[in-house]
């Protein structure tokens, strides 16, 4: 025995241990975002005085005990190290005085504590700071964000991740320029070879692509590219290009930018799920060209080749970091020479737009809508394209160009923060988005029967039947032939009584 | 304490000797004994509930490494056993409610038992203690793994291995039901996927008499060492030379889960022509793999050697 000593490798040294530290050694500075998941804090570190963000991973009312949201966002950051993508330093826990040496806490049958990921602290969010009044991002500085996300995302897809819930409030940026990917709470792991079955309910609306509205199941990293596409004429725009309220309504939009997909331009697109369902009437002619003519010719050829419709052809990451856009003057500017800016975040954004149109209304004692109804129904980035001066619409009476930020205080990130950021209206209801993050909570609702297991089960995907003897779709009879029918070492009382599983694979609770 | 974060959690043997079950009196045999019938429940649950074999094999690497830092006299076997299904089931993505889990080790229980088997009232005393005793070990796993449950199995190698010796297919089937076996035993914590890898085509290779290159030796270019190929196989043939694993009841915490005292037909495990070399009168259609493809359907199926 002696002689397999030295051949494991020992971690004893390792420090801290991951999950064995408190949140207790933290001290909690404020709130900074907000999801229906829970909160995201700042924080700092007692002992080295770092400020950190920690996102809490609610635990009561979970039924299916830890969320597969939170394993498997674990699992995906712990494997992801880039400096596009956002750290996961560690995982801390608020058990109290825990019951640690025993099978059962004290008391009554629940932990009463959470569950904290604890990343790095980043100063704005993208989306954040595109909505501060009077900002206008240069050529170089879009050019140098679209690099960092294009360089973040596609060391993802090498990695065989899809992020799923590319936006603007999901792209971290700190007061160095850079920018990293946050939120994998939507992400999967994927393998080109893994035939299986995803839901196509991922991707906040706006950023959604074609295929995934037209019910497509089996898809790859081009969905992430749509949505950079989107980040992309956005950023240029000064306004999200594809506000859609409801899927029918976004699935139109895109129509009318894009075009009608047909055989032509998008094999097999008549084959989709929903296509029958959201057909046009008549075709429409692509626009993207003449839509943002006002654009230069490469970020134009950028973004045409992102906004294609057919997944197939729609540029790669890796493709279009090679862009001319990037290459060509001016150039993407370093991250270190941009402008350092107050924190910012959707979050804070919003929340001051909210107050002050608040004021404004106890002002005024007029009988307006709920603030909260109108936060961007309007197009309120700034026009940060060329020639207009930073405008704002809507209901954003005082906020002008030269309104400075209100809070004096850090930002408000959203780490990953709950779906349905923005103003609620930002994500219209039945655009499933805010219903994403911790999808296992609720499990019942609607949105878990799209995502059809993958097919690699034992038995049949299908159908198991709820009870009853244990017949040919039985565990143990199903093994496909080459496959030993297990020896007696399996269990051997598996191949009797009846099985006692009921449900349908298709209607397992989580997401793929 | 051991950290159980990295990818890599290995612990030597005289660690493991040193077990956290030691110190509460479970001496070795008992614990071996245990730590097997905890595997067997995971199997079994998991071919009820379904689940590739992947979870499985996961389940068990998790079940392992959490008895490496505590006590099976205060973490009751098949509680865990339970809360490591679901946890894997998450991590592999083939989710299972809670609810079939605990039907599913309801139903091993009455089996077992000989009990009539009864349906469990999702309001009875009984399932919500379950279910609740199902989440808090989920929870203690989880802290015991510091959330992250990272886990490679030898399988992933083993084709790979056997591709680049270039040996007949019928080899690929028996390591392959190797491995599964091999994570009944704490190899998976001792020795990193790729050595018990080689451990496993080794025996296979022997087993079915199939000349590997010795000069140089093969296992040198996988990164292994002869005495852990040794160790490796030296575990195998000791687990099979064991009994049907039994429950014994080391749990001094009662309650759900643990409260039975079944008897369920022990069959001494017959492998003593473990590596004798000779072909087995096993069914033919049990050895043979030829593609990739197939083998990959056997992470599913494979879920045992064939050894019967």
């Amino acid at each position: 025995m002696g002689a397999a000593a030295d051949y494991g490798q020992l971690n004893l040294e390792e420090s801290p241990s991951w999950g064995s530290r408190n949140i207790d050694c933290f001290q909690k500075l404020e709130q900074i975002g907000e999801g229906t998941y829970g909160q995201v804090y700042m924080a700092r570190d007692n002992k080295t005085g770092e400020i950190v963000a920690l996102k809490k991973i609610r635990m009561d009312n979970e039924k299916e005990g830890f969320p597969i949201t939170a394993i498997r966002e674990i699992k995906i950051l712990k494997k992801l190290q880039h400096e596009n993508v956002i750290r996961l330093k560690e995982i801390v826990t608020s058990t109290g005085p825990e019951a640690d040496e025993q099978a059962k806490p004290d008391g009554d049958n629940k932990y009463k504590g959470n569950i904290y990921m604890v990343f790095e602290y980043m100063d704005h969010d993208l989306t954040g700071l595109a909505d501060r009044p009077g900002l206008r991002f240069t050529i170089p500085q879009i050019k140098c964000y679209m690099k960092q996300l294009l360089t973040g995302l596609h060391y993802c897809h090498v990695n065989q991740v899809l992020h799923r819930d590319i936006k603007g409030s999901n792209l971290l940026i700190d007061n160095e320029g850079n920018l990293k990917l946050a939120d994998f709470g939507l992400a999967r792991s994927y393998s080109n070879d893994h035939n299986g079955n995803l839901t196509n309910r991922v991707i906040t609306l706006w950023y959604r692509p074609p295929e995934l509205l037209l019910g497509v199941t089996k898809y790859g990293p081009a969905v992430d590219l749509w949505s950079v596409g989107c980040i992309f004429a956005e950023l240029l725009q000064g306004k999200p290009v594809l506000p859609g309220k409801a899927e029918p309504e976004q699935l139109s939009k895109i129509f009318e930018l894009c075009g009608t997909p047909d055989e032509n331009n998008w094999p097999g697109v008549s084959r989709t799920p929903w296509y029958s369902k959201f057909k046009p009437a008549r075709p429409m002619k692509r626009r993207v060209r003449e839509m943002f003519r006002h654009f230069d010719r490469h970020a134009l050829d950028l973004l045409d080749k992102m906004l294609t419709m057919d997944p197939a052809q729609r540029i790669s990451a890796k493709d279009a970091l090679d862009a001319e856009y990037f290459w060509t003057d001016p150039l993407p500017c370093d991250p270190k020479s941009l402008p350092k800016y107050e924190s910012s975040h959707e979050f804070q954004t919003k929340k001051k737009r909210q107050q002050q149109r608040a004021n404004e209304e106890i002002a005024k004692r007029q009988k307006l809508q709920h603030p909260q109804q109108h936060s961007r129904l309007a197009p309120q980035m700034q026009q940060s394209g060329q020639s207009h001066p930073p405008q704002w619409s809507g209901h954003n009476h005082h906020m002008n160009g030269s309104q400075p930020p209100l809070s004096a205080g850090p930002g408000h990130h959203h780490y990953g923060k709950g779906r349905g950021p923005g103003g609620p209206s930002r994500y219209p209801p039945g655009g499933n988005p805010s219903g994403g993050y911790y999808a296992d909570r609720g499990a019942q609702g609607g949105g878990f029967n799209s995502g059809p297991y993958p097919a690699q089960g034992r038995g049949p995907p299908g159908g198991v039947p709820t009870s009853g003897s244990r017949g040919a779709s039985g565990g143990y009879g199903v093994a496909p032939p080459n496959y030993p029918q297990s020896g007696q070492y399996g269990g051997s009382g598996a191949g009797r009584g009846s099985n006692p599983l009921p449900g349908n694979r298709n209607q397992q609770f989580g997401w793929q | 304490m051991i950290n159980t974060t990295m990818n890599t959690f290995y612990l030597s043997a005289e660690e493991l000797n040193d077990s956290p079950s030691r110190k509460d009196g479970i001496d070795e045999a008992t614990e071996v004994n245990i730590r097997i019938y905890g595997c067997d429940l995971i199997q079994e649950c998991g071919i009820l509930l379904k689940l590739p074999q992947i979870v499985m094999a996961s389940s068990q690497v998790l079940f392992h490494r959490f008895y490496c830092n505590k006590s099976f006299a205060k973490f009751n076997v098949k509680r865990l056993a339970a809360s490591c299904v679901w946890v894997a089931s998450k991590l592999e993505e083939n989710p299972r409610k809670a609810r079939h889990v605990i039907n599913v080790f309801h139903r091993m229980k009455c089996r077992r038992e000989n009990l009539p088997i009864e349906h469990l009232e999702s309001f009875s005393k009984e399932y919500v203690q379950l279910k609740s005793d199902l989440i808090n070990a989920e929870r203690h796993l989880l802290k015991e793994m510091g959330f992250v449950c990272h886990v490679e199995h030898p399988h992933k190698f083993i084709s790979n291995y056997l591709a680049t010796l270039g040996t007949p297919p019928e080899l690929r089937q028996e390591a392959w039901n190797l491995a599964n076996d091999s994570l009944r035993t704490t190899l998976c914590v001792r020795f990193k996927s790729e050595v018990v890898a080689c451990g496993v085509v080794y025996a296979a290779a022997r087993r079915f008499q199939i000349p590997l290159s010795e000069n140089p030796p093969w296992w040198k270019a996988f990164d292994a060492d002869k005495s852990e190929i040794d160790e490796v196989c030296r575990v195998l043939a000791h687990l099979y030379s064991l009994p049907k694993a039994q429950y014994i009841p080391v749990c001094k915490e009662g309650g759900s889960f643990s409260a039975t005292t079944e008897a369920w037909d022990p069959q001494p495990m017959s492998k003593e022509d473990f590596f004798s070399g000779l072909p087995t009168k096993d069914d033919p259609k049990t050895t043979v793999s030829v593609t990739w493809e197939v083998t990959r359907r056997s992470k599913d199926n494979g879920r045992d050697s064939s050894y019967s």
